[in-house]
């Protein structure tokens, strides 16, 4: 086994997290931040370098775009968690157990996202389950936070060995475990895959859409809300992006695959246009972010099975980064919500959104027809559904915005993206052209999010309306059939406290002077 | 099914009235963007506060009072053998000494009300199975959160009532069935009558409810679900400002009752060989009640011996301090150079003390910190008005900025723009290209909030800014000088600010500056309804500098200003103690500012400790958790306050009350002459608004379950402003959250009932008493302590159920 200095950076990495996760609880929890804060701030400006040094030779490590891409993201968002939550969490009884394992957590998916061999990816993979199993259980007395990290705790046994099984398989065409070699063999222009790598591929878009908690897999992610704000952060910022980048790292693979990105779009896709649906009926903060999580998790994914890994990649950065942040400022939705009371909305007239959107398809068709855009066109049309939404809910009560002035901002907003996805494009590989029938599919479920939006919003007390509306607020009753199988599955067990029958007396505080 | 179907004349006006009155013992809370402090057991003052315990334990599974540890702690140190004699005696008990001693290391409690859920989980695997309390709690919480939010992106409203909306919600709702594993569940909702009237008859038929046993029963219910109660309880109260009766009280309490009958029927059904044994516990329940009752106030008797020889405790201290010479303040020839009005919040104390040291030529005065204006603030441009005064009293006056057409309509234009652009991200057709194309963009939101922090951005206290003036109107008329110039004769009269004017009179509102907070309102200013008092301080200054008013003053009301004297509108940061002047100093005031300075560095240090700032500069540490979004323990608040002083500056300005006193300046020379009306009012209003204060702080001590709101860690905002989850889902919680009142080793709050001291006469004190059965009640129920102050300095009487005694 040979390597150069190259690797030894790449291997410091998951070492300094593991090496503070020994360190830092033996000192006292302010200490313990300290070390913390420096060591994931110097590991960010390490990954910063990392494009910069040459390739590592001991087969262990990739040397990839996209990797280094999302092991930015990784330790970026590591370290704004870190230096959240030292004063966050400041007294909390947990606090250093949770130094602990957040470390541990990183340091796992340090070792996933820069591995380049399957060997060394599963084992970690199953080692971000188990310490993110810990911050989940942060509080282990909450019986609500035991349900749902039990629940987490079998799916994510399920993805594993979806997981495992593929990375059989593909031993088994391939006679090796290192990636880039694995995925060598479909450089081709032409690939046909055998049954073997076909059902691997099927593997991994399952393992991906439990670990993106796509339906009906997606009741623990929104119930882990009963853990601290910087474990939803870390979660939803990070560990959930796991799925999605199981795929870009297959990319060359699965791009082959029919069979899997047709699992992916209509599992996916229909998570995605439903769950978008739901955070319009939802209450409470925490709650309607984990559900758009579900929704942006279920775009990513089609977005991969559509070939355009390279906005999927853009996605799962700018997923990351915006979610992040909605979670850890979720304290100051008292402030949006007067916000908007200050300018309330004024209901637009009911031809409004049908018109501008079919305006959009009309210029969508009009660029498909003139091959400016291929077969992503089906994307072209998920886009605009911002700028026509924008168009729509323009006016408060006591103020019309103008259209023109909102169309314009539209067009910015769209350069953004073009700009920013031209720059993405080159870090991912990019997949053929998508069939027209996934482009419908896609295009399809695109439309029914608008018309369902546009129902709620215009006809909600209408029959129809209404029974939209409980369905949603139901989330289909998947998650109620999902708990019910798992508990008869593998039971759980609650916590149960002595004490108020019915309460939930936080134990932590008990000790006091 | 509508209410038509239901038949009054089936209605039993004792059940009914049963539910009227349950739902009555219940509080309000206010909504997060409004918060402000309630006493929880309001509701019951009529009551002796032993009983209320009492009856809370019973019913709702309440901690009453503060755990044995804590007085364990405390005793012999805190609480001396002499406290706990004195207590013994002013309680006349028959208990020994020994046993209030044993009762610190028992475990013992006598068993509390079970309601029917309850019992059907006692037999239930709860190792393995969610329990019918929590999927009950679950299920009405979320329901409730989803009726009365209002931040939804959807106009869908339900058109019917509480009761009615939730039937038809649960007869669809196919999730409990598979989440409980009780097949065939929806039958008994669908049997449920159709109003809440007639189920409540059914369920008390059916349930066996005897007649005497109705109101408790009905109390245990709501208390179970006490957050959603507590906010029908505010709706119940804004309606009634309004000159309203809207209650739904009864609905929310029908709709639990509901529960208790369809799990009735389900057992009687499926199991009834059980269900014969249940139904044995149950009824005998009820017939133990009133013999519960008693020995849970036989059990709770030595807490409360406990808890006043730790409020004697701490009273003997401040009587030797209020008792104690006060120095010989050298009399001051010239004009003073400074007076300064600050709200009688306890954290004005230290900023009070700090800027009085500056200079003899400074003096301060205590307020109601909204400054008597009885008003609501509507910012111009914008469709919101929110009420500026304390949450007893409905507004009489509306106060908006004059801004022209154009400015409203710019005003407007940008509302309009903040609100659609906050609200886009969140529309779901919308969501996904909003990421697409801006997400990356929250990296360096992420990096500026890590790195930097940035000052608090409450939308409606960044619009004030600025303004040329402010319109005050009272019912759509614009008030003229004359009714502007009765209204602030009033104001300065009470306080106590009629004469001997400085050259420049500050009036300090004050407000909090925290981040990402959705309790932020609840460290604002109370008495300006959990808002910063700025709008109040603004409109007061405009109005005390205007010529045409201050003629008025001079003509109608024998007031003269000097006209060289300036009022200037403030603000003190409670968070940071700086004191932010809103008008400018006049020119040549650097002194003054130079003061204020000081005071703030002065006062930062005084409360570094308890902040836990060891940093070496404290000014910054301090300013910089006010900036900090991960920050939960920014400041403490109102915690630690056990007093409240009614009297003239010159009798505390020695003393250091260390934040812990609430100061109203009061004359009672000048009041007297008027037959005491200022007196009435402090008794009657910013009294009772300490009293909030206190006892939400000091229930939100004793069971942070029930009447505190948890850990802010978990905290998930429901419905926009309504209040908080716990996590994900659970009751509505109220109350105060832990992170306010502890600092994760020790409780920063004593749960210590208000001692009031008054400087005025006993017939004065005895009369207001005597005429308002608030105040009585408060007093003679054991709610708070109220003293009198002799003029003699020599002897401090405490005034109880009409009697006065000699407490030092």
């Amino acid at each position: 086994m040979s390597g150069n200095w190259s690797d030894l950076v790449f291997l410091s990495l998951p070492l300094a997290y593991v090496c503070s996760a020994i360190l830092a609880p033996r000192s006292s929890a302010k200490t313990g931040w300290r070390l913390l804060n420096t060591t994931n701030l110097l590991i960010l400006l390490v990954v910063a370098c990392l494009p910069f040094l040459p390739s590592p030779e001991s087969g262990f490590f990739a040397h990839r775009a996209m990797q280094f891409t999302v092991l930015g993201v990784v330790s970026f968002i590591g370290w704004i968690v870190t230096r959240f939550s030292a004063h966050y969490l400041s007294g909390e009884p947990g606090e250093q157990r949770f130094q602990r394992w957040l470390q541990l957590t990183l340091g796992s998916v340090t070792v996933v996202v820069s591995s380049d061999n399957l060997g060394i990816l599963i084992p970690a993979w199953v080692g971000i389950s188990l310490s993110l199993h810990q911050l989940l259980m942060f509080y282990p007395e909450r019986k609500r936070a035991a349900l749902a990290a039990h629940k987490k705790f079998l799916f994510a046994r399920l993805a594993e060995s979806c997981l495992i099984a593929a990375a059989v398989l593909l031993y088994l065409q391939h006679g090796t475990l290192t990636i880039s070699e694995i995925l060598a063999a479909y450089q081709g222009a032409t690939v046909t895959l055998s049954v073997g790598e076909q059902i691997a591929a099927l593997l991994i878009a399952s393992a991906a859409m439990v670990k993106c908690a796509q339906f009906p897999m997606h009741g623990w992610l929104i119930q882990v809300v009963e853990c601290p704000t910087p474990v939803s952060a870390l979660l939803h910022a990070g560990v959930i992006n796991l799925g999605g980048f199981l795929i870009l790292l297959m990319a060359p693979l699965m791009m082959h695959a029919q069979l899997a990105n047709w699992l992916l779009l209509i599992v996916a896709g229909i998570t995605c246009v439903a769950a978008a649906l739901i955070t319009m009926t939802r209450v409470s903060v925490k709650v309607l972010l984990a559900w758009s999580t579900v929704a942006q998790m279920g775009l990513m994914l089609v977005e991969c099975a559509l070939g355009q890994y390279g906005l999927a990649l853009l996605h799962l950065v700018a997923h990351s980064c915006y979610k992040a942040y909605a979670f850890l400022s979720a304290g100051g939705d008292v402030e949006v919500f007067i916000r908007k009371q200050l300018a309330p909305a004024r209901l637009p007239a009911p031809s409004t959104l049908p018109l501008l959107f079919a305006l959009a398809i009309l210029a969508i068709g009009f660029l498909y027809w003139t091959d400016i855009v291929g077969n992503d066109a089906s994307l072209w049309l998920l886009l605009a559904l911002f700028p026509v939404a924008m168009l729509s809910e323009r006016s408060s009560v006591r103020h019309r915005a103008s259209m023109l002035k909102t169309a314009g901002l539209g067009l910015i907003l769209t350069l953004i993206y073009l700009l920013q996805k031209t720059v993405f494009i080159h870090l991912a590989p990019s997949g053929p052209a998508p069939d027209t029938f996934a482009a419908l599919w896609c295009a399809l479920l695109f439309t029914v999010l608008l018309v369902a939006y546009w129902i709620l919003r215009q006809r909600g007390d209408s029959d129809t309306g209404r029974r939209l509306y409980r369905n949603l607020y139901a989330g289909f009753y998947l998650d109620e059939w999902a708990t019910r199988a798992t508990l008869a599955l593998w039971p759980a067990k609650l916590p149960q406290r002595p004490g108020k029958p019915h309460t939930e007396i936080p134990q932590q505080w008990e000790k006091q002077s | 099914m509508t209410a038509s179907a239901h038949r009054p004349n089936l209605q039993d006006p004792v059940v009914q009235n049963a539910a009227l009155r349950a739902g009555n013992r219940i509080a309000p809370s206010w909504p997060l963007d409004q918060l402000i402090a309630v006493n929880p057991w309001w509701e019951m003052r009529d009551q002796p506060i032993t009983e209320v315990a009492a009856r809370l334990t019973l019913l709702g599974h309440a901690d009453g009072h503060m755990p044995r540890h804590w007085f364990k702690a405390q005793f012999p140190e805190r609480i001396s053998p002499e406290h706990l004699d004195r207590a013994m005696q002013d309680s006349g008990t028959s208990l020994e000494h020994e046993t209030l001693l044993a009762w610190l290391n028992s475990e013992l409690q006598p068993p509390c009300w079970n309601n029917f859920s309850d019992t059907v989980d006692a037999s239930r695997d709860l190792t393995r199975y969610v329990s019918w309390h929590d999927e009950i709690i679950h299920q009405i919480s979320q329901f409730c959160a989803s009726f009365y939010s209002i931040a939804t992106p959807l106009p869908h409203k339900p058109d019917h009532c509480l009761y009615e909306a939730w039937l038809e919600n649960v007869r669809n709702d196919r999730g409990i069935e598979i989440m409980m594993g009780e097949k065939g569940l929806h039958k008994y909702f669908d049997a449920l009558p159709a109003t809440s009237e007639a189920l409540l008859d059914e369920a008390i038929a059916q349930l066996q409810v005897p007649e005497e046993a109705m109101e408790d029963y009905f109390h245990a219910l709501l208390l179970d679900i006490n957050g959603w109660a507590s906010w029908l309880a505010y709706l119940r109260w804004q309606s009634k400002l309004a000159g309203g009766s809207d209650d739904a009280m009864h609905q929310l309490l029908a709709i639990r009752l509901a529960w208790e009958l369809v799990l009735w029927r389900c057992q009687t059904s499926k199991q009834a060989e059980h269900m014969a044994a249940l139904t044995q516990v149950w009824t005998q329940q009820f017939s133990a009640l009133s013999g519960l009752l008693q020995q849970h106030r036989a059990h709770q008797e030595p807490a409360w011996i406990w808890q006043r020889a730790a409020e004697l405790a701490f009273q003997q201290a401040t009587h030797e301090k209020l008792l104690g010479p006060a120095p010989t303040k050298p009399e001051i020839s010239q004009r003073l150079a400074l007076q300064a009005a600050f709200c009688i919040d306890v954290r004005s104390e230290v900023y009070r003390r700090a800027l009085e040291s500056q200079d003899p030529s400074i003096q301060t005065l205590g307020f109601a910190g909204f400054f008597g204006l009885p008003m609501e603030y509507a910012p111009a441009g914008a469709s919101y008005t929110r009420p500026q005064l304390p949450g007893l009293l409905a507004p009489a006056l509306r106060v908006t900025e004059s801004e022209g057409q154009e400015g409203t309509a710019q005003r407007s234009s940008r509302l309009n723009r903040q609100a659609r652009w906050s609200a886009i991200s969140k529309a779901a057709p919308a969501a996904f290209g909003y990421v697409e194309s801006v997400g990356l963009g929250y990296a360096f939101k992420l990096l500026r909030e890590s790195l930097f922090g940035a000052n608090s951005t409450h939308p409606v206290n960044t619009v004030c800014d600025g303004t040329p003036g402010y319109i005050i109107s009272s019912q759509d008329t614009a008030l003229n000088a004359n009714a502007q110039a009765e209204l602030v004769a009033g104001i300065l009269g009470a306080m106590t600010l009629t004469d001997n004017f400085a050259t420049i009179v500050i009036l300090a509102g004050h407000g909090s500056s925290t981040r990402n907070n959705p309790h932020a309102a609840g460290l604002d200013c109370g008495a300006c309804g959990g808002q910063t008092g700025e709008m109040n301080v603004r409109v007061l200054a405009q109005l005390l500098n205007d010529i045409d008013v201050r003629t008025a003053l001079a003509d109608t009301h024998g007031i003269q200003i000097p006209k060289d004297t300036h009022f200037i509108a403030a603000l003190h940061d409670t968070t940071t103690d700086e004191l932010h002047c809103l008008t400018a100093l006049p020119t040549g005031s650097q002194l003054i500012q130079s003061w204020i300075t000081s005071a703030g560095k002065t006062a930062r240090q005084e409360r570094a400790g308890k902040l836990g700032v060891t940093d070496k500069n404290v000014d910054k540490a301090i300013i910089g958790r006010s900036r900090d979004w991960s920050q939960v323990r920014p400041e403490w608040g109102l915690a630690g306050n056990a007093c409240f002083v009614i009297a003239p500056r010159s009798r505390t300005a020695h003393l250091n009350f260390g934040g812990r006193s609430f100061l109203h300046d009061y004359d009672e020379a000048a009041d007297g002459a008027k037959g005491y009306p200022v007196l009435e009012l402090i008794m009657t209003a910013p009294m009772l608004v300490t009293h909030w204060i206190n006892m939400q702080y000091n229930t939100s001590v004793m069971d942070n379950e029930l009447y505190g709101s948890g850990n802010k860690v978990l905290h998930n905002v429901v419905g926009g402003n309504i209040g908080v989850f716990e996590g994900n889902g659970g009751d509505l919680r109220i109350g105060l959250p832990m992170q306010s009142l502890h600092d994760g080793q020790q409780w920063m709050h004593d749960a210590l009932r208000l001692s009031v001291y008054i400087t005025a006469p006993k017939e004065a004190i005895a009369d207001i008493v005597d005429r308002h059965d608030v105040v009585r009640q408060l007093v003679d129920n054991d709610w708070l302590y109220l003293y009198r102050i002799d003029d003699t300095h020599k002897e401090i009487q405490r005034l109880y159920k009409g009697n006065w005694f000699i407490a030092a």
